[in-house]
């Protein structure tokens, strides 16, 4: 059930650059599924399930399993922790957050007051953890410099369709990869999903996979911005009015063809997409469309509203037709 | 066809980058008859070779250009804008665009009337989330023709003026191109040992990203990436550049004795060229080929033009023939033995 593979999903700790948790629990979900399934020197995990036509392209689909977080730059010597971001994450996002470290301490997120100008934006400088220690050397027992804090596992129910969880960005996608693997069976084209590392970082896992797979076509999944909350109405994309396909963000420009064929592969599933054009952010495709001497290559995106927050909300209707989509997808002429 | 008509008819067409389809065709249309072999690869890039028994030789300039993409239908009809690239929202407001939708549609990017204005926006530039195309129709006609990710082109107005001056939109870069296919035309009676390869690139406006997959496709010995830069008008900052000459750039990302190559070719054929300093990345395709692979000595240079990322790009049509001789002599006087002078 995709519900039940997201949720599995999401209670991974998987900061960027320490995603081995996530990429665990998804060979153990694949285990007996696929033909093959590696990790390489950057811990992207590399998972093969082939055709047996033997015109069949390769398709490289990306999904992230790091998600943004605070990384320990200095413990004070009242036991309270400095940080520096990994990935785009500011003091307004984790102020008053319940956090985890790796090996489950738990931390709450605090900002100190600006005596000076209390109308001044804190900066990630202004922002400490509070692990209850009451000295350098209690904390040194339990976290030490360059040990990454992520929010807490928290995942709600909201409505009858919506969900909310930290780590949405890019579990969800995960999750559709998953089952993608999972449930395609004798499709057209040969799949390589890539659970890759450090997209938060700069895509930098998607980078090296995409150089290693040499796909003839890309494809990332992840999630996108939203415009249906107060004051908030770009890009166009609605949550539960289905999947959206990109058109551009910050990191690249849809290939055209790669874009139609999804459009194709959603009229064919009976699912309805929208059309997104991102004036911000990036994902996984734009790595893989340069790779080598470039790749054809386009972006399914889950619209999420918050992203980045600890509570990013997806539609469960858009996930279970983002899965046709690419069931159909994998198995177009 | 003449170059200053390549540079007309290559400005007319549609060609946002990451779509570049229409003008990456007109290129490889035209280059054919002068190389030996042309390809469009999967990014759009033209890639036309005049075979040489020598080096590997890359020329790129890039094909694609900045504009408008649909973001929103507002239930007005209005059409929201996105940028591809860096569009210049002051000059939005009166521009004559063409939405291409399931029908090309002509519109016009209004704004509030002076009459309308608070005191407060009368101080203000607009911002282009401000402005919207309006193309006349109902909404509910509006919403049939046009989607979001359709493409909004500026108007193409080919603007002669005194003394060889050329106005038009799209010179960056496709007044580099025209260069190219000068070069080209120059080259069917010019010997040259080198393996030439022009590459009319895509997507450098959204960051170099079709010479950076060229470059990897290719892996030439040598490349030189042409690109325009800014051209002295009043009031702007030093370090701009003589509209009538052609610029030579150096910094760290170009690479010296190439370059010294570059001023020599010019030199022994009376070719006047100017130097600009870059002290960082160039922002021009120099910077992604350069740092292909393992490293390709790369040059730039530029052609002056003023206004830039306007409809109104403004140009000295000589340079186009000039720089079109220069690229042949260069590309005739590559020798196998740089290779030993490169990195001493």
């Amino acid at each position: 059930m995709l519900r039940d593979t997201l949720q599995t999903l999401l209670s991974c700790y998987g900061p960027s650059g320490s995603e081995h948790a996530v990429a665990d629990k998804v060979r153990e979900l694949l285990s007996g599924h696929v033909d093959s399934m590696k990790t390489d020197a950057l811990g992207n995990l590399i998972v093969e399930k082939f055709s047996a036509d033997e015109n069949a392209k390769t398709i490289m689909i990306a999904a992230h399993m790091d998600h943004i977080g605070l990384v320990v730059t200095n413990i004070e010597k009242e036991g309270f922790l400095r940080v520096s971001a990994i990935g785009g994450i500011g003091p307004k996002l984790v102020s008053g957050r319940k956090l985890v470290f790796a090996d489950g301490t738990p931390g709450v997120c605090a900002i100190e007051p600006n005596k000076k100008d209390p109308s001044a934006q804190p900066g990630l400088n202004d922002v400490f953890i509070d692990i209850g220690a009451e000295s350098r050397e209690e904390a040194e027992k339990l976290v030490s410099i360059g040990d990454v804090a992520v929010y807490a596992p928290d995942f709600t129910q909201l409505g009858r369709h919506k969900v909310a969880s930290p780590a949405m960005d890019d579990r969800c996608a995960c999750a559709l990869l998953v089952e993608l693997l999972m449930y395609a069976d004798n499709q057209k084209h040969n799949i390589v999903g890539v659970f890759t590392t450090q997209e938060e970082v700069g895509l930098r896992g998607a980078t090296v996979a995409a150089f290693t797979v040499q796909p003839d076509i890309g494809l990332a999944l992840d999630v996108t911005g939203w415009g249906d909350t107060p004051e908030t109405d770009l890009p166009a994309v609605k949550l539960g009015a289905g999947p959206a396909v990109k058109i551009m963000d910050r990191s690249m420009i849809a290939t055209p063809s790669v874009r139609e064929k999804l459009f194709e592969a959603a009229d064919m599933a009976g699912v309805a997409v929208q059309r997104e054009v991102l004036a911000y952010g990036g994902t996984d495709g734009g790595a893989i469309q340069l790779s080598r001497g470039g790749v054809p290559t386009g972006t399914l995106s889950i619209p999420c509203r918050y992203v980045h927050s600890a509570n990013e909300v997806i539609d469960m209707r858009d996930m279970e037709g983002a899965l046709k989509v690419l069931l159909q997808f994998v198995d177009l002429a | 066809m003449k170059t200053v008509d390549f540079l007309r008819e290559i400005t007319r067409l549609r060609g946002l980058s990451g779509d570049e389809g229409l003008v990456s065709a007109f290129v490889a249309q035209q280059f054919a008859p002068y190389c030996d072999e042309v390809t469009v690869d999967v990014m759009h890039n033209v890639i036309a070779r005049k075979k040489g028994p020598g080096k590997k030789v890359m020329f790129a300039a890039h094909l694609d250009e900045i504009g408008l993409m649909v973001s929103k239908i507002e239930d007005d009809g209005s059409v929201r804008m996105g940028s591809v690239g860096g569009v210049d929202p002051r000059i939005l407001p009166g521009q004559r665009v063409t939405v291409f939708g399931k029908e090309e549609l002509l519109g016009i990017i209004g704004a509030k009337a002076p009459h309308l204005l608070s005191q407060e926006e009368r101080g203000k530039n607009y911002m282009r989330e401000d402005l919207h195309v309006d193309v006349g129709l109902p909404a509910q006609r509006v919403k049939e023709l046009v989607q979001i990710g359709d493409q909004i082109q500026l108007e193409h107005r080919f603007t002669e003026l005194q003394n060889n001056r050329i106005a038009v939109k799209t010179c960056d870069d496709r007044a580099c191109v025209a260069m190219m296919f000068d070069a080209l035309k120059r080259l069917q009676d010019i010997r040259h040992d080198a393996d030439l390869y022009f590459v009319a690139t895509a997507q450098e406006e959204v960051g170099s990203r079709g010479a950076r997959t060229s470059a990897f496709a290719l892996e030439p010995d040598y490349a030189v990436a042409l690109d325009v830069c800014h051209a002295e008008t009043p009031g702007a900052p030093q370090g701009t550049m003589k509209l009538s000459s052609l610029t030579a750039s150096m910094g760290p990302y170009l690479h010296p004795v190439l370059r010294s190559k570059l001023m020599d070719v010019a030199k022994d054929n009376n070719i006047s060229l100017q130097t600009a300093v870059v002290p960082r990345y160039t922002s021009t395709d120099a910077d992604d080929i350069g740092s292909a692979r393992d490293g390709i000595p790369t040059v730039l240079l530029e052609l002056p033009l003023k206004y830039m990322h306007t409809t109104v790009e403004l140009l000295d049509g000589k340079l186009l023939t000039e720089g079109g001789r220069l690229l042949a002599q260069f590309a005739a006087a590559v020798k196998e033995d740089w290779e030993d002078e490169l990195w001493t």
